[in-house]
């Protein structure tokens, strides 16, 4: 029997001519990347051990995402802490405040992550990098293992298999249809998927960019998907090429891969969605109680912050105006795009439509230590998870949704279908 | 390592969190690792008085979903300093993994194990070899151990004892010893 990709990648990181699921391996990272939040942490605790330097400072990368501003004089100093560590451990790769963005997003435009790479990073929704043919898988608070002796002990996880045919609807999402398979699989609609890697195949890839591919790879993780992985093709070609850069290596599966399980999905019959506050369930958009009002919407995040996502808030906000009495954040994934949004004067459709443009990073949704959330509030928002107090007050009610739906909800004041505004433009 | 524990039955049920369940999540989300500090917070949320109630090889029986949400690692930190084991019927793999790399002692996939137990029965398992008995009611089985490969990381004190032992050996192995 054949490998899948996700077998191929971490039988040749661990130097094994194959592996199969349930393997204990210890691969060798090209890259690992540690979030501004546990940079101090991992110093501490090496140090503890009495460990005083990193495997390879080289393969090493530093990203400040979850708090580039500093809110608070404990953020500063702790932002302080993670500059002496990179000096001391010799980290060059540093990307701190207001050089890259968010550590799932501007890796990926900056090339800093190619196709074919394997990654080690702290932070979970690393699954990201999938979106290029690269893989990458968390470790959390085990990364002072990684970065010690460059490995630590993975078990090979199964591969489940997911077929898109059909071509989404206009006013539907990658992120849509993210939010529908993990409703799917947590209801047991699928067979089983925790610690599962996915693969995406079929002909339906070929109309989903990256931009696309990222929200979908994103919105899986949460779920307990360890990995996401879309195998490089003509959408992955031009990703690199658009920005200059060179792609890397394809890694494909077998023919005759063992998947543990095969679904085939629809994109024709798939529908705008919403997850409901708490992140208990899942339900298509016009089941929702639309024209509820929202106080603060928020685009951007680890899954949507790509220039792709912002050009769909944007062909929605031109000429209009975000509603009175709703305050609309936008994060985008990186400087880059910032730097874009500008140059094809989008920052100003955005600016003149009300909303406010944020910092390059995570944004609200890590821990809302920047436009969080107050009592009894109501957000609509692409972040990554919405448990009750995810961004501010525990009681505000945290809606998910596409970019397109968060951006039509901020222009009503309400949550909306963008199907509408989109009808509305193509009839003017 | 002695993977036979022999006390008394803690029984919690299904769908216990770690955060805000094993353990509160401000202790979570301030990294605090030292088991001293964490003991006295263990599961305080959902069974007020467990650290004082707890000894040396009294053993967590939990139900389905045990475990579940974020794998943050405080709770088997302070299972694994007290000496106490965890059976339960089945609990997310990230959370297997943040149970092995704090060298916890425990077993996982043993459905039916919530009806064998009230809370505060006696109990013997041996976590090598999966076998499991109720010395209140009498009643005994086995369920699947661990893999073998595992429990060896457990054994070795999980993630950070093998680093630690891995730290000695290279400091060991190089003549010099110091670090860059």
């Amino acid at each position: 029997m054949g490998l899948t990709a996700i077998e191929k990648h971490l039988a040749r990181a661990s130097s094994a001519a194959r592996v199969v699921p349930g393997d204990i391996v210890h691969p060798d990272p090209d890259l690992v990347i540690v979030h501004d939040g546990y940079i101090a942490t991992a110093y501490r605790e090496l140090s503890g051990l009495g460990i005083h330097r990193v495997f390879d400072p080289d393969r090493v990368m530093f990203v400040t995402d979850h708090d580039v501003i500093h809110a608070t004089p404990l953020a500063a100093e702790r932002a302080r802490q993670n500059r002496l560590v990179a000096e001391k451990w010799g980290i060059s790769r540093f990307y701190d405040v207001g050089q890259g963005g968010q550590g799932h997003v501007f890796p990926m435009e900056k090339g800093l992550v190619r196709p074919g790479m394997f990654l080690l990073c702290y932070d979970m929704h690393c699954t990201n990098f999938g979106a290029v043919g690269a893989l990458a898988l968390r470790t959390g608070s085990e990364i002072i293992t990684v970065l010690a002796q460059g490995t630590i002990w993975v078990q090979v996880p199964h591969t489940i298999k997911v077929e898109l045919t059909g071509k989404m609807a206009p006013g539907v999402m990658a992120r849509d249809l993210g939010f529908r398979l993990a409703a799917d699989f947590v209801s047991g609609r699928h067979g089983a998927y925790d610690y599962r890697a996915i693969e995406f195949h079929g002909p339906g890839l070929h109309q989903l960019p990256v931009a696309e591919r990222i929200a979908l790879c994103n919105t899986l993780t949460e779920i307990g998907i360890c990995a996401t992985y879309f195998a490089p093709d003509e959408q992955t070609a031009k990703w690199y090429r658009d920005r200059g850069l060179a792609g890397g290596e394809i890694v494909t599966a077998d023919p005759d891969a063992g998947y543990e399980s095969e679904l085939a999905v629809d994109l024709s019959a798939l529908e705008p969605q919403a997850v409901l506050p708490g992140g208990e369930k899942t339900i298509p958009l016009q089941a929702v109680e639309l024209g509820r009002a929202v106080d603060h919407a928020y685009l951007g995040s680890c899954g949507s912050g790509t220039f792709d996502d912002l050009v769909v808030a944007a062909d929605i906000l031109r000429g209009r105006t975000v509603a009175a009495g709703t305050r609309f954040l936008v994060t985008p994934g990186s400087n880059v795009t910032i730097a874009r949004l500008e140059r094809e004067g989008l920052g100003d459709v955005f600016r003149k439509a009300g909303a406010i443009l944020l910092p390059a990073g995570c944004g609200p949704c890590a821990g809302g230590t920047m436009g969080p959330l107050g009592s009894g509030e109501t957000s609509i928002c692409t972040a990554a998870v919405n448990n009750f107090g995810r961004m501010g007050a525990k009681d505000a009610a945290i809606f998910l949704a596409s970019p397109a739906t968060v951006a039509a909800s901020a222009v009503a004041g309400a949550i909306s279908d963008p199907r509408r505004f989109l009808e509305e433009r193509s009839a003017t | 390592m002695n993977w036979v524990f022999r006390g008394r039955a803690h029984k919690f049920g299904d769908d216990v969190p770690l955060d805000d369940g094993f353990i509160p999540f401000r202790l979570a989300i301030g990294r605090v690792t030292d088991p001293q500090k964490l003991i006295p917070h263990l599961f305080e949320d959902v069974r007020p008085g467990f650290a004082e109630a707890a000894t040396a090889g009294d053993v967590v029986i939990g139900g389905t979903d045990f475990a579940s949400g974020k794998p943050h690692a405080q709770g088997f930190i302070a299972l694994q300093a007290l000496g106490v084991g965890m059976i339960c019927e089945s609990m997310p793999y990230n959370s297997l993994r943040a149970g092995v790399s704090s060298g916890l002692a425990f077993m996982t996939g043993c459905e039916g194990v919530s009806d064998m137990f009230e809370d505060g029965d006696g109990i013997q398992v041996d976590f090598a070899s999966g076998h499991l008995e109720n010395l209140s009611s009498g009643e005994s089985r086995s369920f699947p151990p661990l893999d073998g490969s595992l429990r060896q990381i457990i054994e070795a004190g999980g993630s950070k004892g093998l680093l630690r032992r891995w730290w000695s050996e290279t400091q060991s192995a190089t003549s010099s010893g110091e670090p860059r």
